[in-house]
């Protein structure tokens, strides 16, 4: 038994952990700071099983909560399965932020957010944004204060995907990406390491100043980067929101005072350095 | 002690909050979560006016639950007006049961309770009837083995699940409120006759005291145990608000007259030795109720309270006692062994060359 705690604000997770090949794993991902032995003088917002338990043939690793399961596994796929398995948990049972799919950055104190459906290149442009200096607040989940309206960071490790691990790791050679696991039920998947200033900031709070909904398109020959009213951008948000049918009149109050706030584009690429300097202009 | 620190909360949730340390809440809110309870938990913590003394995180879990649970009430009131022109120009009663019969009367029990399907009781003439009608709302029946839909349409006491095409709603369609394979037999006119009208509304609901009957029969002479603590808590509320609606004398002839009177006994007792419920106490001095029946309390109290393996023991005997109430004896060896022949047959069916699964 290795249990322990990981927190990463705004929640903290506490992990029933039968595999210590998930806590060495562990380290390299996150900084020691925020992985510590469970204390009883802290409350933790969700708790975690990852337990060896017969079944059919073998002893899968069960990652559940509670009498919630949430799926099975073998060793080799468990970083994954733990990092999807800490994602259900927040999108399942919280409801004080709205959350919306997207990843999101800052600069100046500004948030970029960048919602959309997988296989559009939203990791990968985030990975390179802040590869380029941006702070990263979220690769997965935009958190937005339903008060205030603040951006919310929830940092954690980028989950790559498949070419993406490698066309990163060539444009960036010195960055950081670990625990890479093959043959997952969603391909190769490897985790960049967020940069020293983002988990610096991990409680600093951004104002929402843009949203872009990248779509990675290989046949384009030129960047499109067309602008997308406010009623759109609002439908979009909606459909890529975890919560947004949950929260219901905060839910529409909120997200009508994000739009309303943000600037809204499409950005259709082919080419990074495209994206990254219409980015730039941009923002 | 599966959820030690949910039971101690609800017991008294003012001891609780001014004891508990942060490992306690960190159980408590995963066992609230696991049993569907964090709403329930925020609305009692309002009510007693709590919430100023429990920590930030707490709250902030409650508040999340309760956003959701008044979602889920929106959903139903949106879906039973759906339902409304269906049931309209019926001629015989259509009751609503369980959770959105709370709800519909907005008893303390229905605030923050979750739901997972809507439950409807119809007469058992009428059951073919109003299934065809809903299949032409767009609800369907889920797919399952033959044996399966067999089991449903002869031995329990619904249609099988229909589901809404679109919306994914769940519906239980009831023709009685116990399985019909049981030697028991249950009378449930009484529901009918002393149903209470939804004012605007084709739907009724059970009186309070039968609501409550109901939740005892479910508890007592059945197996399932997934969700216990939520039972038991339900129940509290129930008889309290039996009491409350001056029904608990009626509740006792109503068990008499529907012969469910052991399971309103255990339930008292149980809810005696949990809650110290004042309205069970004061039910269990009345000459019109039989004595509780130790062993079944104590199964189920071992359920809730005892050790790992204890509760787990108890479990495996709520099982097998649960089933062979629901089922006669013959029914019950017939369905022992039919049930895993069926399983191995569609089994080795797949194995066949050429089976498209």
């Amino acid at each position: 038994m290795t249990d322990f705690a990981i927190h990463t604000a705004p929640f903290s997770v506490l992990v029933t952990n039968h595999s210590n090949k998930l806590t060495a794993a562990l380290a390299e991902l996150y900084p020691a700071t925020l992985i510590t032995r469970p204390n009883p003088q802290l409350i933790y917002d969700f708790c975690l099983q990852v337990q060896r338990k017969w079944s059919g043939w073998g002893r899968p690793f069960h990652v559940s909560s509670g009498d919630q399961h949430f799926r099975m596994t073998d060793s080799a796929q468990l970083v994954p399965v733990f990092e999807w398995g800490v994602n259900w948990c927040v999108a399942s049972y919280q409801h004080q932020f709205l959350a919306i799919h997207a990843a999101v950055l800052e600069r100046d104190g500004k948030a970029l957010i960048m919602p959309a459906p997988p296989g559009s290149g939203k990791s990968t442009l985030c990975a390179v944004l802040m590869q380029e200096g941006w702070r990263l607040l979220s690769d997965e989940m935009c958190l937005v204060d339903l008060t205030s309206g603040a951006i919310v960071p929830y940092v954690r490790p980028v989950s790559l995907k498949n070419q993406s691990l490698t066309l990163l790791q060539s444009w960036y050679p010195q960055a950081q990406i670990r625990q890479i696991t093959s043959g997952t039920t969603k391909g190769t998947v490897g985790y960049m390491l967020p940069s020293t200033q983002s988990w610096a900031g991990m409680q600093q709070t951004a104002i929402a100043a843009w949203v872009i909904f990248p779509q990675y398109n290989a046949a384009q020959q030129q960047l499109t980067l067309s602008k997308v009213s406010q009623a759109d951008a609002f439908m979009h948000l909606a459909n890529n929101s975890f919560n947004y049918a949950i929260l219901a009149e905060q839910g529409f109050n909120s997200l009508s005072r994000l739009t309303q706030q943000v600037d809204a584009y499409r950005l259709e690429y082919a080419c990074i350095e495209q994206a990254l300097s219409g980015l730039n202009k941009l923002c | 002690m599966l959820s030690s620190q949910l039971l101690a909360f609800f017991a008294s949730p003012a001891a609780f909050v001014r004891q508990a340390t942060p490992q306690q809440w960190t159980i408590f809110l995963q066992q609230a979560r696991q049993q569907g309870l964090t709403a329930r938990f925020y609305h009692v913590l309002q009510t007693k006016q709590l919430l100023d003394q429990v920590p930030q995180q707490v709250k902030l879990h409650g508040e999340s639950g309760a956003r959701y649970a008044l979602k889920q009430q929106h959903s139903l009131y949106s879906e039973l007006q759906q339902l409304e022109p269906l049931f309209a120009g019926a001629d015989y009663p259509c009751l609503l049961l369980k959770g959105a019969a709370y709800r519909a009367q907005a008893l303390v029990v229905s605030f923050g309770r979750l739901f997972s399907d809507i439950d409807i009781l119809v007469p058992a003439n009428q059951l073919r009837h109003v299934r065809d009608r809903l299949f032409f709302y767009g609800f369907r029946e889920g797919e399952m083995t033959s044996y399966d839909r067999d089991y449903y349409l002869n031995w329990s006491h619904q249609n099988p699940p229909l589901q809404h095409y679109q919306r994914g709603t769940v519906i239980d369609l009831h023709h009685h409120i116990y399985p019909t394979a049981s030697a028991r037999s249950i009378d449930i006119t009484p529901l009918f006759t002393h149903a209470v009208s939804i004012p605007g509304s084709a739907f009724k609901v059970p009186a309070t005291a039968h609501l409550f009957i109901h939740a005892a029969v479910h508890l007592f002479y059945q197996e399932e145990t997934h969700k216990l603590t939520k039972d038991v808590i339900d129940l509290n509320d129930l008889l309290q608000e039996v009491q409350h609606q001056q029904q608990l004398d009626f509740m006792l002839e109503q068990a008499a007259l529907m012969s469910v009177q052991s399971a309103v006994s255990n339930a008292c007792r149980v809810l005696s030795i949990l809650f110290d419920n004042g309205a069970a106490q004061a039910a269990l001095q009345r000459s019109a109720l039989p004595r509780p029946q130790p062993l079944v309390c104590n199964l189920l109290l071992t359920m809730l309270q005892g050790s790992a393996g204890s509760a787990w023991l108890a479990r495996q005997l709520w099982f097998v006692r649960g089933h062979s109430l629901k089922m006669r004896w013959q029914v019950l060896v017939y369905h022992s062994l039919a049930k895993p022949a069926s399983s191995l047959q569609r089994w080795f069916r797949r194995l066949l060359p050429g089976h498209k699964s």
